[in-house]
Order: structure tokens, then sequence, then C-alpha cells
């Protein structure tokens, strides 16, 4: 596969704090590729400095084979960016929002119009074009976010979280729109929090944190370096949680028990991997006993995009 | 194209933010009606009314507070999102910047310079009849200079709010200490001789000779220090502007 974007050794520092240390990765022509990775995983600087927003401190990145510091304007005309914010007039029509923000791509007369138009339809906002954002439910305004940044047609199409807090319903138009687009020939680099969505869309994946890759792959090479593992999720009483954090008792001893691998606390909830031939459940469940803690509710997964970033992470994708 | 596309939307914008269209469109008559039918009692004596004094210094002093417009372009929180979208497009921060300045500079400027013509025309307020175009001229300058100092301000604090407040205090304190609300001159000589310091002062000073004495005396110095700290302001503004603040 052809790479468009090559991405070696990224470092970005403010001040003493390593914002991005080294990250390294390719983005082929044609793919989804998924951005994982916690809060504070430089997720978001990676993409401004891809916009060519931020500067980097070191390393190199390269768009179809053009360095981004001496073709800034080329590559920002190449490509569409989805930022986290709403990046648009709510004070003006739908189709004004496109029309305008297509029209800094170099786009006018009849050629404009038509752009406007196919990409307000691919969020399905046709209808709503003359109304304004103002009046608009949060979905609307992400799909509107979304045909501001593709009615010029990029070939690298960058979203950041662009599901956040909207319905179901808009959520699954949005994915939908992002499958035509890759169909259509875009490539895609799609950060998220919600694991559903990278498994349903990614081709490949990316997990960042601190600053750093911690894995990289398709969905199947990722399963199949963690197939032997499984995940508990335990969950507490909160009534019998207070020990843990009066006396700061921290769950070391549940790395005692043969087998774990892996183990996060979040939500009242203990995430633990383990290695799936070893039966180490009885132990789990004894242990958490003589300390008291009640046990509400167990799940056993097995092979799933959320454990292998829990464990390669120690974090639970939206902490 | 691309600067033009950008002034017309920055242009759009400032319609469609009320404070902005009440101060440009309401507060000059507001201004003028209300100090001038106040103070109509102490003024008329050589054929000055209060309205043409408080004509005059309410103009001038909606022209420093415009001081916050450039800011507000490029900070206020609904359009703050658009801008957001402009750094990522092609587009120079030039282009960007410059277009804050000018649709700020043009929405203003009209405004009051259509209200000033109609004010001079039915001889509301002595703006200097035959010297009318001068005295339009320095006020626009002036106004040149407000929204380039706004500019430069907003891209060096980069909070709407502290510089909003900064701004605000500055030209309240250089519009009293002009005395254009009231005489300072008798709050003593170190009041005095701040008042002497107020740019605002001079302008007021000139513009009062232009209108009454026919003198021009200071006239083109005035305008080419204006021109001056315009430019100085916008090298401020080239040198500390950059996108991805505002992301």
């Amino acid at each position: 596969m052809e790479s468009i974007l090559r991405v070696k050794n990224l470092k970005k520092y403010y001040k003493e704090n390593k914002a991005i240390n080294g990250l390294s990765f390719d983005l082929y022509k044609g793919e989804i590729l998924g951005f994982l990775g916690p809060n504070g995983a430089g997720k978001s600087t990676t993409i401004n400095i891809l916009s060519t927003i931020l500067k980097h401190d070191e390393g190199e990145i390269k768009f179809f084979g053009r360095d981004i510091k001496d073709n800034k304007k080329w590559i920002k005309s190449q490509l569409g960016i989805v930022p986290q914010e709403l990046a648009i007039f709510e004070e003006i029509p739908a189709y004004k929002n496109v029309e305008f923000f297509t029209s800094l791509y170099g786009l006018r007369g009849k050629e404009l119009r038509n752009a406007v138009l196919e990409a307000l339809k691919m969020v399905g906002l046709e209808d709503k074009k003359d109304s304004k954002p103002l009046t608009f439910s949060g979905g609307m305004k992400r799909r509107l976010n979304i045909a501001c940044a593709i009615a010029h047609k990029p070939k690298i199409l960058i979203l950041d979280e662009p599901t956040v807090g909207i319905d179901p319903q808009s959520r699954n138009h949005i994915l939908e729109s992002i499958k035509k687009l890759r169909d259509n020939g875009t490539t895609i680099i799609y950060t998220t929090h919600y694991m559903e969505e990278v498994e349903e869309i990614a081709d490949r994946i990316v997990i960042m944190d601190s600053g750093t890759k911690v894995a990289e792959g398709t969905i199947a090479e990722l399963m199949e370096s963690y197939r032997n593992t499984r995940m508990y999720k335990i969950s507490i009483d909160s009534t019998s949680l207070s020990p843990i954090y009066k006396n700061k008792i921290k769950y070391d001893f549940l790395y005692e028990i043969e087998g774990i691998q892996k183990v996060v606390f979040a939500d009242n909830c203990f995430s633990i991997t383990t290695i799936k031939e070893i039966e180490n459940l009885d132990k789990i469940i004894l242990s958490l006993i003589d300390r008291n803690l009640k046990i509400s509710h167990i799940t056993s997964e097995e092979g799933n995009l959320e454990m292998i970033f829990l464990k390669l992470t120690g974090k639970k994708l939206r902490d | 194209m691309i600067l033009w596309t950008l002034i017309k939307q920055d242009f759009r914008n400032l319609i469609t933010t009320p404070v902005i269209v009440t101060v440009c469109m309401f507060y000059p008559w507001l201004l003028v009606g209300m100090f001038g039918f106040i103070f109509s009692s102490l003024y008329g004596g050589d054929g000055v009314t209060s309205y043409d004094y408080y004509g005059v210094t309410m103009i001038l002093y909606l022209i420093i507070s415009s001081v916050t417009v450039t800011p507000n372009t490029f900070m206020e929180n609904k359009l703050r999102q658009g801008n957001i979208r402009i750094a990522y497009a092609p587009v120079s921060k030039v282009s960007i910047y410059m277009s804050k300045i000018i649709s700020s500079y043009l929405f203003v400027g009209i405004s009051f310079s259509i209200h000033m013509m109609i004010m001079n025309y039915f001889k509301i307020v002595n703006f200097g009849g035959d010297n009318f175009s001068y005295i339009l001229v320095l006020f626009m300058v002036f106004l040149l200079f407000t929204v380039t100092l706004g500019g430069a301000v907003c891209v060096i604090l980069k909070t709407e709010e502290l510089t909003n407040m900064v701004l605000s205090n500055i030209s309240s304190i250089l519009a009293v200490l002009s005395g254009m609300f009231f005489p300072v001159d008798s709050l003593g000589k170190v009041v005095s001789n701040l008042s002497n310091l107020s740019p605002l002062k001079w302008i007021l000073n000139s513009s009062f000779r232009i209108i009454y004495d026919n003198n021009f005396e200071n006239y083109i110095a005035i305008i080419f220090g204006l021109i001056l700290l315009s430019i100085a302001s916008l090298i401020i503004m080239h040198m500390n502007y950059k996108p991805e603040d505002y992301i």
C-alpha cells in the first residue's frame, strides 16, 4: 500500500513536558486509521501538528513525500480537519457556512455550489441548508462541522472525536458518511473515545499513551497478539469502598495472583486482564472478599479492543 | 481574493453581533442627544451649542471605545469557533488578521462617517462646515489607530475578557483625562499636566481649532503620528499573532 503520510520520531515539548515523544506511524492511501489514546495521550497535539497549525520540535512529517516544514500551504489544501470543538459560525445558515469555508480552498462559482450541496447531502443536512446552526441539535452541528471539512474534497480527512456528545442517530449517520468518504477514496485519520466506533470503521489502529505509540496494526493483528488474554470486570459495592480511599490500599495484592497481567480500578470497577489458560477467578474473588470488598457484579470478556487498550495503557479509554 | 472573502465574512459577523451594531448605529445619536440636552443651558453664548461640543467629543469617545471591536472579531465566543477553521485553511496569517482589522475599520468607519455626515448636513452638530472632510479624515485615521491597537493588544493578551478589561479602562482613562466629559484643568496642576499627555486631547483640540478657527496647526503631525502608531500596532500584531493560540 502507498504511504501518503509518514511521521518519524515526532517530538513536541511544552517546556519540560513532552507532549509527543518519538511518535512514528504511516498513513496508507484509502484507509481509515483509528487513533486511540486516553486523555493527555497527545492525540490532539498530534492532529494540530499534522494540520500544520502547531510546530513540532523534532522529527519528520512528510505528506505525499513533501516535508511539512516547506509545504505548509500546499499540505493545508490537501487536508480536511474536523476539530473536537465545533468550528462553524452559528449565526449564518448552514449553506453559507460550508460555502465560506470551502471558498477558502479556491473553489468558485458552480464548482463551489455543487461542492457545498454535495457535502451537505453527504451529512444529511441538505434540507436544513438555509437554517442557522443556532437552531440545530448537537448532532446536526457536528454533521455541519464535518460538511465544512469535506466540501473541498480533501485527500486526507482528520477527525478529532467528531461524535462526542451526540445522539445515536447522528452518530450512525456520521459513521456511515465516513465510510462512504473512504469508499470514495478519501484517506481518514479518526480519533475517538468510543471503542465500538473504532471497531466498526477503522482499518488500522494506532494506540497512543503518554505521547508515544504503544501499539499499531489492524484490529485482527492486535487481537491476535492478545488472544491468550481475558478480562474480568468486577464491580464493587460502593458502600464497601471506603478502605481503598481512606487507607490508600492499593490493589497490588491482585498482582500476586498467578496469571494477572494488568489491573485498573475506575468507576467502582476492577478491570483485570489475565492469561486465559490460568483459572484464577476464585482466587481473585477470595482476595477481594478478604479485604471486605463486596462484589456486586462480575463479567468476563475475551479478545476485544478495550481489553487491549487497557492492557497497553493501564487506563480506560475515557479516563 | 481570499482576503476579500475573509473581510466579507468578518463584516457579516460584525453585523450579526448585537452589541457592536447597537454601539455603531444608535450610540452616536444617544450620546450626542443625551449630553447635548443635559448641558444645553451651559452652551450657546458664542454660537457653539452643547450639541456641537458633545457631537465632536462623543464621536471621538465612541471611536476610542471601538478599540474593543477588533478583539471581538478574534475572540468573541461564537466567532472563535469559526476562526479555528479559518486557521486550518490554506490562508496566510497576514490575511487572517488583516481581514479582521479591515472589516472592523470598514464597519465602524462607515457607520460613524454616515452619522457625522447626517449630523453635519442637517446642522445638528458643527463638524466644520467646509472643513468637514478634514475632520472626517482626522477621525478616520484615529479610528485606524484604535482598531489596530485593539488587534495588537488582543494578540498579546490572548483572552477576550482581559483584553476588553484592559482596553476599556485605558480608553476610559484617556477619555476622562482629555476633558471631553467635563473640564479637568480645575482638578489641579497634576491632572492638568496629565491631561496634556492624553493623545485624545490633542485630537480634540486640533478638531476644535479646525472647526472654529480654520486653524490646521499640528493637523498633519497628528495624522502622521497616528499612522505611525497604527503601523507599529500592525508590526506588533504580525510578530505576535499565532493561529494556534486560538485553538
